[in-house]
């Protein structure tokens, strides 16, 4: 897949299932079912990824640089994945772009008040 | 190294294996193993759940990631960055298409949000489309369809009119239909026809009742049918002698003789009697309706002379350039002269005639078209239920349109939105109703008298679909304009700030509308309905004279070729009459000609008066049904 000025990660926002697998991947490699056990306590009910959404993401993600495979792991069973260099700076921008956001949306008194 | 199917999880394995198929090879190649793998430690989790829930929910949130991503594999790669709403794209062309996506996204992930309403809402339509299709779809096959021949409209039906009684559809006397013959110059051909029934025996095998057409040689002429196997009768087999033959119907020839070619020139026995088999009509020739075969009707010169005994009917074919109209008058013209030739006989009788399609609708068109008329106003009701509960929905998601009004999306655009949820409802709706149409036109053709309906099923056609396509449409349309509008009018200001509930003077004033439209609609269909059921009742009350509990009845039939004698007949059923008197549980036997409350008007109708006081006019005869009983019947 060519890289665009589309893909680039500065061009945030990125979609909600690559930030969470930029976000589990943080931590250190993990393999495919790792990262969804993540995603899943990380996002929640709101976002139930599978199988097949997490090694399309991936795909994806490894073509535009952001994340790569990384060996294996238990005698060569499942493949891991790590953040390049790259996979980091998008998830830093994405993650002050939402912080951003997020201060602004209390500064305007807009976020529900927390008990 | 996957996990073998073998296993614990083996079924659900294969099947998660096999559904990889569906995505694209080299994605397979390189994540297949890795994905089976992840599945099986998907149901290793949720096996704490227990072995059906834990598989269902592993199943669950699988089933609803392979419906997401398959497509994203095959056809496109997702971005990595976030779309944008279309609303935003100024592009023309596929900005516009994507839009139309935008808003279906957008309206399925509204009805998912609120399954109650969508549930409620598409049983309502579907309830309402699926009676709408139900009755089209035996309109379209009953009065729309033009019938199955040659230039249909060319076929007109004759009928002698009885003006003094106000009986337009009687049957024709031979000598009249002679004359019409003879003197019309309107019909290219002209026949006459009678239904008949008559037990039809094979060799050891019990005799069953079949339906025959006794028609005149044109008769096929008339229908411009022709056979798809060997001949048309020919003019002489209407003389004594060489009337001994049969052209059998599709359905008959291929039940009952496996629809064998080497059927032509074989015999077979219509009431003891045998008849050479000529032909074979093409399945959609089918007149007299369920008839299973023709035979020619046998007329001596003596029957020709006869203008009293009523039994023929007729149809005609329209010479070239002739129209029902000019046919009619020139009809009317030769029974006013018979009237004034015969007037014993036929003063008092005229003509009547109509296009062979609407004589033989006639019965049920009012009928049918009423019925139409009451489901369009249950559909009707339909949609204002529906629009009521859009506008009862709107009101709940005020903030939703206040926060995508505030974010700039205009007053058309989100009615636009709205108007979509709507159209998807409905046509979801009519989805749903087609299935209800299937089984309500089942139903329907069950319980309908079968010379009223056509027997079997009627198969889904494009018309039908092209119908229900065209009403879930409209319903769509029509049930959510009003809560379209009325939601993009939400006032920003109120919306946003609203809390607690209160509904807005014109919103209120608007559902109050509706309800009210609803009770109006209702009220209509209900005293139509009531008044229908209290008919029924009263005609179900009504005392025939007869007390029918613990009575049966039988027909019987017996051929003339074996009890040609009065008095074989007559031996025949004193027999008949003490067998069955003997028989155990049995208290007393009649016999009759016909059964109480039954048979044709005009059937046997005779007129008789006085010796001593003879009536002035034919016409001051007292009419009677005539009908013969034997010993024990009353």
């Amino acid at each position: 897949m060519v890289i665009t000025k589309r893909d680039r990660p500065h061009m945030a926002p990125l979609t909600a299932a690559v930030f969470h697998i930029l976000l589990a991947l943080s931590d250190g490699p993990l393999h495919g079912y790792a990262i969804m056990k993540a995603v899943d306590e990380a996002a929640g009910p709101a976002l139930r990824m599978g199988p097949g959404t997490i090694y399309g993401s991936i795909q994806r993600m490894e073509a535009a640089g952001l994340v790569t495979e990384a060996g294996s792991a238990k005698g060569g069973k499942r493949r891991l994945f790590d953040l390049t260099a790259l996979g980091r700076q998008a998830l830093t921008e994405e993650s002050a772009r939402l912080a951003r956001l997020s201060d602004l949306v209390r500064t305007k008194g807009l976020a529900p008040r927390e008990a | 190294m996957t996990p073998t199917p073998t296993g614990r999880y083996g079924a659900s394995l294969t099947i998660f294996r096999t559904l990889l198929a569906l995505y694209p090879k080299d994605f397979r190649a390189r994540f297949a193993a890795q994905m089976c793998e992840d599945f099986h430690d998907l149901l290793r989790s949720n096996a704490s759940r227990g072995p059906c829930r834990g598989r269902l929910t592993s199943w669950q949130r699988t089933v609803a990631d392979l419906i997401r991503s398959i497509p994203r594999e095959r056809f496109r790669g997702r971005p990595l960055r976030r779309a944008y709403p279309p609303s935003h794209n100024k592009r023309r062309g596929d900005g516009w298409m994507r839009a139309i996506v935008y808003d279906l996204r957008y309206a399925v992930r509204g009805l998912l949000k609120s399954p109650g309403f969508s549930i409620v809402a598409v049983l309502t339509l579907a309830l309402g489309i699926g009676a709408n299709t139900a009755i089209f779809t035996l309109v379209n096959q009953v009065l729309l369809r033009p019938l199955p021949y040659d230039t249909p409209e060319g076929i007109v039906a004759l009928w002698q009119h009885n003006t003094r009684d106000g009986e337009p559809r009687n049957t024709i006397a031979p000598a009249t239909l002679l004359a019409w013959e003879e003197r019309n110059a309107v019909f290219a051909s002209l026949a006459a026809y009678y239904a008949d029934r008559t037990t039809h025996a094979v060799d050891g095998e019990v005799p069953e009742w079949i339906s025959i057409g006794m028609v005149m040689p044109r008769f096929f002429q008339v229908l411009r049918a022709t056979p798809l196997l060997g001949r048309d009768f020919h003019p002489e087999e209407r003389q004594r002698g060489n009337h001994r033959v049969a052209i059998l119907s599709f359905d008959f020839w291929n039940q009952r003789f496996g629809g064998g070619e080497s059927i032509l020139g074989k015999t077979i026995t219509l009431n003891r009697l045998n008849y050479e088999v000529v032909g074979v009509m093409p399945p959609h020739v089918d007149f007299p309706r369920d008839v299973a075969l023709w035979r020619p009707i046998v007329v001596d010169e003596e029957d020709f002379s006869n203008w009293g005994a009523h039994y023929f009917r007729a149809i005609a074919r329209l010479a070239p350039g002739v129209t029902v109209d000019q046919a009619r008058a020139d009809m009317e013209r030769i029974a006013a002269n018979l009237a004034v030739e015969h007037p014993m006989s036929n003063a008092g009788w005229g003509v009547t005639l109509s296009p062979l399609h609407a004589d033989m609708v006639q019965h049920v068109r009012p009928a049918l078209l009423l019925l139409q008329g009451a489901v369009f106003v249950v559909l009707l009701i339909a949609c204002v239920n529906v629009a009521n509960l859009q506008l009862a929905r709107g009101r709940a998601r005020q903030g939703e349109i206040a926060v995508r009004t505030a974010l700039g999306a205009g007053r058309r655009r989100i009615a636009r939105l709205l108007l979509t949820e709507s159209v998807l409802l409905s046509l979801i709706g009519g989805t749903v109703g087609l299935v209800v149409s299937r089984a309500g036109i089942d139903a329907i053709l069950t319980f309908a008298p079968p010379d009223v309906l056509p027997a079997g099923s009627i198969p889904l056609d494009l018309t039908i679909l092209a119908f229900t396509l065209l009403v879930a449409g409209t319903t769509g349309v029509i049930s959510g304009l009003t809560p379209a509008l009325q939601s993009s009018k939400t006032d920003l200001s109120l919306a946003l700030r609203e809390t607690g509930t209160r509904t807005t003077g014109p919103g209120r004033r608007l559902r109050e509308g509706l309800v009210i439209l609803e009770i109006s609609l209702t009220l209509v269909l209900l005293i139509g309905g009531g008044l229908l059921i209290n008919s029924f009742i009263r005609l179900v009350n009504v005392d025939p004279g007869v007390n029918p509990d613990q009575t049966l009845t039988m027909r019987v039939s017996i051929p003339a070729s074996k009890y040609s004698e009065p008095i074989q007949r007559a031996s025949f059923f004193q027999q008949l009459h003490a067998a069955m008197g003997e028989l155990p549980g049995v208290q007393s036997v009649g016999l009759a000609s016909a059964l109480p409350v039954t048979g044709i008007p005009g059937y046997w109708r005779n007129t008789f008066y006085r010796p001593e006081s003879p009536p002035a006019t034919p016409d001051d005869r007292v009419k009677s049904q005539l009908r013969w009983v034997g010993p024990g019947y009353f």
